[in-house]
């Protein structure tokens, strides 16, 4: 079976990171979340989600879910949260 | 202006509305643009059909504002329920029962769990302002999601792509880049393109894996966050759940501004709340200039639909709100008072005791966009959290205010957490 690949672009402005990311598009986005977790080390209580033009991706869906194509920038997100200020 | 089409074909009966009235009975028409546009010369005396269009919108009675951006190519900003659609007024020309106009459309369309699905498409479009329809219908560009990005440019119609003969891509062509028999792998290089994961997947990070999630106002919402809103919860407030009541706000506001007459909808002193992941994305502060250039870029993302207003908000909004998360540890609502040129802190904390204080870089950065040049910030403190988890509901409290005044200008803010975790919980059930 042919499976397609595509170069894309992960952005973390939170972090300042750039990824460039070869992924497939039968690919899970949570398999590309889980790849990400030990390099932006978000921390226990955090998740990672992206953006794609401004819209989530649902990380249960594929890549070829969505209109994503070579080169498509896609936004790191990383979820915070807060209770009261520790300091 | 638009590469592609210069000659725009459209279909047999294609104006047929048009020729039942005028008595014609063509059977096909080929419209060249420059016969459009001689079309459009012979009948322009431009301040009259600029006038039409005024017309025609009063008639409506639909929300409009003149732009008077020198660099704007449109003059007219249309205000309709999650729509915004700029136009050029004199280029307004009714064909029978068909309204065409120049124009750029951004329109948000929401799922059933209030996802948004952004369309921004712009050309000449056929309008219905009465059923809020703008339908490309000639030459245009349509655009990838929220983004300035070309998906497809060139003629359309009736809203459909018409792909240039010869360029249809046929199913072999489409799987033309990287086309191997092989196992799903993920590469990630940085910048500098040197590979720093590879991999095929044996799935070892199992544990990384949230078992159910649900999208809803553009967030991922896990069990987890389902039980942070327990009534018994003493737990941290996450930006997932926050977002979602800003999304919800927002969504809410449209629609209840836009169910009210005219009238009472201009006197609307309106506000609009931004994710705290905005914010949160300006990241570290490292020097003044880097810092306001990346929030500048980050907000203009954000408010794209107001590009053409030059991201003057308050032509629109009378307030723009922000719940910001300060050091992943507390919340904070940051307002900003576009009127009355104030911004206001709101912040729940019972040590915080101040009534103003120096904006600090992120209030400076926002303020410089939003073109408010304030010397200082007023904290509002009169509702205070006595635990260490709360601050979360605070901000949601905040917010619902703010959302609340803009109907009821004596609306008195008050405070319970337990009708803030309900509330929120509803809001989720809802969608």
């Amino acid at each position: 079976m042919s499976i397609k690949e595509i170069p894309i672009i992960l952005v973390c402005k939170q972090k300042e990171k750039t990824y460039n990311v070869q992924v497939n598009i039968e690919s899970s986005i949570e398999d590309l979340i889980i790849e990400l977790h030990p390099l932006l080390q978000p921390g226990n209580q955090q998740q990672i989600v992206l953006h794609f033009g401004n819209m989530i991706l649902n990380s249960k869906k594929q890549f070829k879910d969505y209109n994503i194509v070579k080169g498509s920038i896609i936004d790191i997100i990383i979820y915070t949260h807060g209770g009261i200020f520790l300091n | 202006m638009y590469r592609g089409c210069q000659f725009l074909q459209l279909p047999p009966g294609y104006f047929s509305k048009i020729d039942q009235n005028q008595g014609e009975n063509k059977q096909n028409l080929n419209l060249t643009h420059n016969c459009k546009r001689h079309l459009l010369k012979e009948t322009k005396n431009t301040t009259k059909i600029g006038n039409q269009f005024d017309n025609v919108l009063n008639q409506h009675k639909i929300q409009f504002i003149e732009i008077n951006a020198i660099d704007c190519q449109f003059d007219r900003l249309i205000l309709q329920t999650h729509i915004r659609f700029y136009c050029k007024s004199d280029s307004y020309l009714q064909l029978g029962l068909v309204e065409k106009i120049q124009g750029k459309c951004y329109k948000t369309l929401f799922d059933s769990d209030k996802n948004p699905k952004f369309l921004i498409s712009e050309g000449l479009f056929t309008i219905n302002l009465k059923k809020q329809e703008y339908i490309l219908d000639g030459e245009g560009i349509k655009y990838c999601g929220k983004s300035e990005f070309i998906e497809n440019e060139g003629v359309f119609i009736q809203g459909v792509f018409q792909e240039p003969r010869g360029e249809r891509k046929t199913a072999s062509q489409t799987l033309e880049e990287i086309s191997v028999p092989k196992q799903r792998a993920i590469i990630i290089r940085d910048e500098s393109n040197e590979i720093i994961i590879s991999k095929s997947f044996g799935y070892d990070n199992e544990k990384l894996k949230v078992d159910r999630i649900q999208i809803q106002y553009n967030q991922q919402l896990s069990e987890q966050d389902f039980k942070i809103l327990s009534i018994n919860s003493k737990k941290w407030v996450t930006s997932s759940l926050l977002d979602s009541v800003v999304e919800y706000f927002n969504w809410k506001s449209e629609i209840k501004v836009n169910e009210l007459p005219l009238k009472e909808r201009l006197k609307i002193p309106r506000v609009l709340f931004i994710p705290s992941n905005v914010t949160t994305s300006f990241g570290e502060y490292e020097d003044e200039a880097t810092y306001r250039k990346k929030a500048k870029g980050l907000l203009q993302q954000q408010l794209l639909f107001y590009k053409e207003l030059n991201y003057e908000m308050k032509q629109v909004y009378a307030k723009i709100g922000f719940p910001i998360n300060v050091n992943n540890a507390h919340w904070v609502f940051l307002l900003f008072d576009l009127r009355k040129e104030q911004i206001l802190l709101y912040d729940s904390l019972p040590s915080t005791s101040i009534k103003k204080c120096k904006p600090g870089v992120l209030i400076k950065a926002i303020g410089r966009f939003l073109d408010l040049n304030v010397g200082e910030c007023k904290i509002v403190n009169h509702a205070k959290q006595r635990d260490s988890y709360s601050c979360g509901y605070f901000v949601s409290s905040f917010m619902e205010f703010e959302y609340k005044l803009q109907f009821k200008q004596n609306y008195k803010y008050c405070y319970d957490q337990n009708k803030m975790k309900t509330k929120i919980r509803k809001i989720l059930r809802k969608a």
